[in-house]
């Protein structure tokens, strides 16, 4: 009989200090750096070119990024300012570029005029790959002392949280920016409440979000391999 | 075994802890215990086995996550224990202040609905403040003349004319149309004066059902004369309004009107409890003792503040708390002694008749005005004491005892000199300046349980105790130790710091052996002997003291904390016009305002001004973000920088500290933010 059960809540309340500083838009560190997903092009993120030739990004902030470049197309030198081509949804403009360092296959780049417009464009497309950033694992069911009814817990102190699933088909429940989704295998995203199935762009920023989580889990890195195949496949789709 | 809340190692009950959206249910084995919390706080419930005290898992937290929801996580602390989730509960004792904080505030006979969170203005037109309370100023005045007589005799002629009921139902209007009117030209000041005003609500309460405003917004006043003014005016406001509309009311509504109008005036001028007469008493207090006032006003009552100014010597402080208290408590007497005089006869022959209703309503009345007089007699008793009879009692006892000093017939001048070069302070001095000093020095030999120095006097000598004992006392009213010294000790280094006053007791123990130096003396020898510099450590090192000890915020801490926060930080001399730091900045340090003033800017925009022995830089700190603001020095300033690391470590130990430093962090957050909206930026800050 759950009218019976008397539940009392502890809510934070809205205004204190990190909710407060989260309303402020300042982020935790000055440039953070949000990585690309692995497959999928998502939230509208610049993509990066050198002469014709597309790079893979897997890392941008609004001082730089970190380019994949196996074929040496940048060279091995450090230091060295370059034009890069960088293509927004708007259109492709040149900007320039300085090679910081090197390490293997990645190069790390400076931009050296990205305008202040870009700049703010770029902060909101990074928006949800930060809050990603901030997630911490609180625990999972193994070692948590009181039982947790759910695979694992991870949480931020932006009130956003995952819950891994120990459900057959129910994967996950995200939620991420005051927004609630839930998670099945091999379907679409669901938001909570009935809302129907999300949109895709919803999908984009689930992506971005479960791509820089730090210290991803195994679970975690298939549920997310998961979600880019969805948006593969419908981008495919929409192609054909 | 009892343990502090730092020290408590919380066990919940076998249970499970269900994960929901943004919420966890925790559940024990009893489905119909539960507890729903936000998932910020899932890292505290899981850590809560038993294993960690919640100093432990505050730093567990911080480790993970780079901040820490001191307040959340306290609150639900709280609750869990208050809701029998710990096994171990009984375990838990509260200090006050946490308790104070944590459980809410009782005593308001009201009930609200709000509907408001704040009112903005577009902008601030204090002019027109300065108008609209100078007019409603003297209108009131006005309106006060309109008293056709004695208050009592209105209230008895009403009493006799109508039924009670009438009575009653009629007062209750006028009460929440005075209210409403109240509130309606509080929200208008505030508006004008600082372009805010938060919690608007329908409140029900004894005084009739009415709209409220709150009073926080008052905060933003930065002028005494804007802040005395609008209390003054809330006081007498329900006159201006009785002048301005009193040839359009009957008789009966017009004669409750002014009855209504008297008892608010009299309840608002009441500084016991929270009321305008309160806050008035605060913008009366010098700027200086703001904040001190501010932090007993909020934990306590005047008489408390009375208590702390009196033993502080803050004089001008605790005559303000003083003056306005006892004539409150006098003007009460009277109105008791008049109540007695007009309704006693009356009540006294009900009470003689065979009836029970109007004997028993009677008798509560009796029995009210006993425990008034009693409360009344009580208070005016204490203030007096604190206040009066204190002082003089020291002062009378400090002459007494000046009386049994005498002077010693042989001095050992060379045995002094050793004496003095064992002290730091001494040892960069030549044994011929050290000789000069010991001349200008008085040296004196005092008996057991005598005064050597009394809080309050000027201080403009340092003493050092060249044999016997004594005991120094240091009460600030928060805060009180004692501490016994032996030879060679110096003390009275305030006089170093020319701060005008000693702020300790000192009594000799036993038979002393004590030598005055005059501070004057003292910097002109340093001077010539070139230890100037070593004396000017000597006076930082006193200076970074003497704030810990003395700030409203850190003088709670214990000594091995302000020791480990005094030998992290550094002291940082920055002349008059110079930025500490910018808005964006990455913050890595707490900056404590040893001396100097400055002013706090968002976008450009002054928010708020700084004065010696605050603090600034704690919300990039706690919040882990970078600076809200940009902070530039008003004159030369001097500063004591702590690193983010020392400064956690210290919170983490005084989980009390914490909360406040959140709260007061958050209140000034929220100031900027506020700010950050009205002002557009000028420029990207990233």
């Amino acid at each position: 009989m759950f009218w019976r059960k008397k539940k009392s809540v502890v809510e934070s309340p809205a205004n204190d200090l990190l909710s407060l500083a989260a309303r402020l838009g300042v982020e935790r560190r000055l440039q953070v750096r949000v990585r690309y997903p692995n497959q999928a092009h998502v939230c509208k993120l610049p993509e990066v070119g050198f002469n014709g030739h597309k790079f893979h990004v897997q890392d941008i902030s609004i001082g730089g990024c970190c380019l994949l470049d196996p074929q040496l197309i940048l060279g091995p030198a450090i230091g060295v300012e370059i034009k890069l081509d960088m293509t927004w949804t708007t259109g492709t403009e040149k900007i320039d570029g300085r090679i910081v360092s090197r390490a293997d296959e990645r190069r790390h780049i400076q931009f050296l005029n990205l305008g202040e417009k870009r700049q703010e464009l770029l902060k909101r497309f990074m928006a949800y790959g930060v809050r990603g950033l901030s997630m911490r694992c609180n625990g999972t069911s193994a070692e948590s002392a009181p039982n947790l009814m759910a695979a694992e817990l991870w949480s931020s102190l932006q009130g956003d949280s995952i819950i891994v699933e120990r459900d057959m088909h129910r994967l996950a429940q995200i939620q991420v920016a005051g927004e609630l989704f839930l998670l099945f295998k091999e379907a679409w995203p669901v938001r909570s409440g009935g809302l129907g199935t999300c949109s895709k762009i919803e999908l984009e920023q689930l992506i971005l979000f479960l791509t820089n989580v730090p210290k991803l889990s195994d679970p975690l890195k298939a549920i997310l391999a998961g979600l880019e195949d969805l948006l593969f496949s419908s981008e495919l789709g929409e192609k054909k | 075994m009892n343990s502090s809340l730092e020290s408590f190692c919380p066990r919940l009950r076998p249970g499970r802890v269900i994960p929901q959206g943004s919420r966890i249910i925790f559940e024990t084995d009893n489905p119909y215990n539960q507890i729903v919390l936000p998932t910020a706080l899932a890292d505290l419930i899981l850590l809560c086995g038993g294993q960690f005290s919640v100093r432990q898992i505050v730093e567990k937290i911080y480790q993970k996550q780079g901040a820490v929801p001191f307040k959340s996580i306290l609150r639900a602390i709280h609750v869990l224990h208050q809701g029998g989730f710990f096994e171990n509960g009984n375990e838990l004792t509260l200090n006050s202040h946490l308790r104070s904080w944590m459980e809410p505030r009782g005593g308001h006979w009201n009930l609200s609905w709000r509907f408001g969170q704040r009112i903005l203005a577009d902008r601030r037109a204090p002019v027109a403040f300065y108008a609209v309370t100078m007019i409603l100023l003297v209108t009131s005045l006005f309106g006060m003349q309109e008293m056709p007589g004695h208050p009592l005799s209105l209230l008895r002629e009403l009493f006799v004319k109508g039924a009670v009921a009438d009575v009653i139902v009629r007062f209750l209007i006028c009460s929440s149309i005075v209210q409403s009117v109240r509130h309606v030209f509080r929200a208008i000041q505030l508006l004008l004066l600082t372009g805010k005003a938060y919690n608007v609500a329908l409140r029900l309460s004894p005084w009739g059902l009415y709209l409220h405003v709150g009073d926080e917004a008052t905060d933003l006043f930065e002028n005494r004369l804007y802040t005395a003014m609008f209390h003054l005016s809330q006081i007498v406001i329900g006159w201006a309004g009785l002048f301005a509309f009193s040839s359009l009311l009957s008789e009966p509504w017009w004669q409750t009107l002014m009855i209504v109008n008297c008892l608010v005036t009299f309840w608002e001028l009441n500084p016991f409890v929270n009321s305008e007469g309160l806050r008035l008493t605060q913008a009366l207090i010098l700027p200086t003792e703001r904040e001190i006032a501010s932090w007993h006003f909020e934990t306590s009552h005047i008489l408390k503040s009375i208590n702390a100014g009196a033993s502080r010597q803050d004089q001008d402080f605790a005559r303000i708390c003083a003056a306005w208290g006892s004539s409150w408590l006098l003007f009460s007497f009277a109105v008791l002694l008049q109540l007695a005089a007009h309704f006693g006869p009356g009540v006294l022959s009900v009470i003689g008749r065979e009836q029970w209703i109007p004997t028993g309503f009677a008798l509560a009345g009796v029995a009210l005005w006993f425990i008034a007089l009693y409360s009344v007699s009580q208070a005016f008793v204490e203030t007096i004491i604190l206040s009066v009879m204190r002082p003089w009692w020291s002062r009378v006892t400090g002459r007494l005892f000046e009386s049994w000093r005498r002077r010693p017939s042989v001095i050992d001048q060379s045995g002094i000199v050793a004496q003095l070069q064992d002290l730091p302070l001494f040892s960069h001095f030549h044994e011929k300046h050290l000789m000069r000093i010991i001349e200008a020095s008085e040296i004196t030999d005092l008996p057991d349980r005598t005064y050597v120095a009394h809080s309050g006097e000027p201080a403009n000598e340092l003493f050092i105790l060249l044999a016997g004992e004594v005991c120094v006392t240091y009460n600030s009213g928060l805060k009180k130790w004692d501490t016994v010294l032996g030879p060679v000790s110096i003390f009275g280094e305030s006089a170093l710091l020319d701060v005008g006053a000693q702020s300790l007791e000192v009594v000799t123990k036993a038979a002393s052996r004590i030598m005055e130096i005059p501070v004057k003396k003292i910097r002109e020898i340093a001077r010539e002997s070139h230890s100037i510099r070593e004396l000017e450590d000597f006076r930082n090192a006193i200076l970074v003291n003497q704030f810990f000890t003395s700030s409203p915020v850190f003088r709670t801490l214990s000594q091995s904390s302000i020791d480990f926060l005094s030998n992290r930080g550094a002291l940082e001399y920055l002349d008059h016009g110079q930025i500490v730091f910018r808005q964006g900045d990455t913050g890595d340090c707490l900056y404590l305002l040893m001396r100097g003033s400055v002013d706090v800017q968002v976008h450009g925009m002054h928010v708020s001004q700084l004065n010696q022995g605050s603090y600034f830089g704690e919300i990039a700190l706690i919040a882990n973000i970078p600076r809200t603001a940009t902070v530039c020095t008003r004159e030369p300033c001097v500063f004591f920088k702590i690193s983010a690391d020392a400064f956690w470590d210290v919170l983490v130990q005084n989980l009390d500290l914490a909360v406040f430093i959140e709260t007061i962090s958050e209140n000034r957050l929220r100031e900027d933010l506020e700010m950050a909206a009205i002002v557009r930026p000028t420029g990207s800050d990233s």
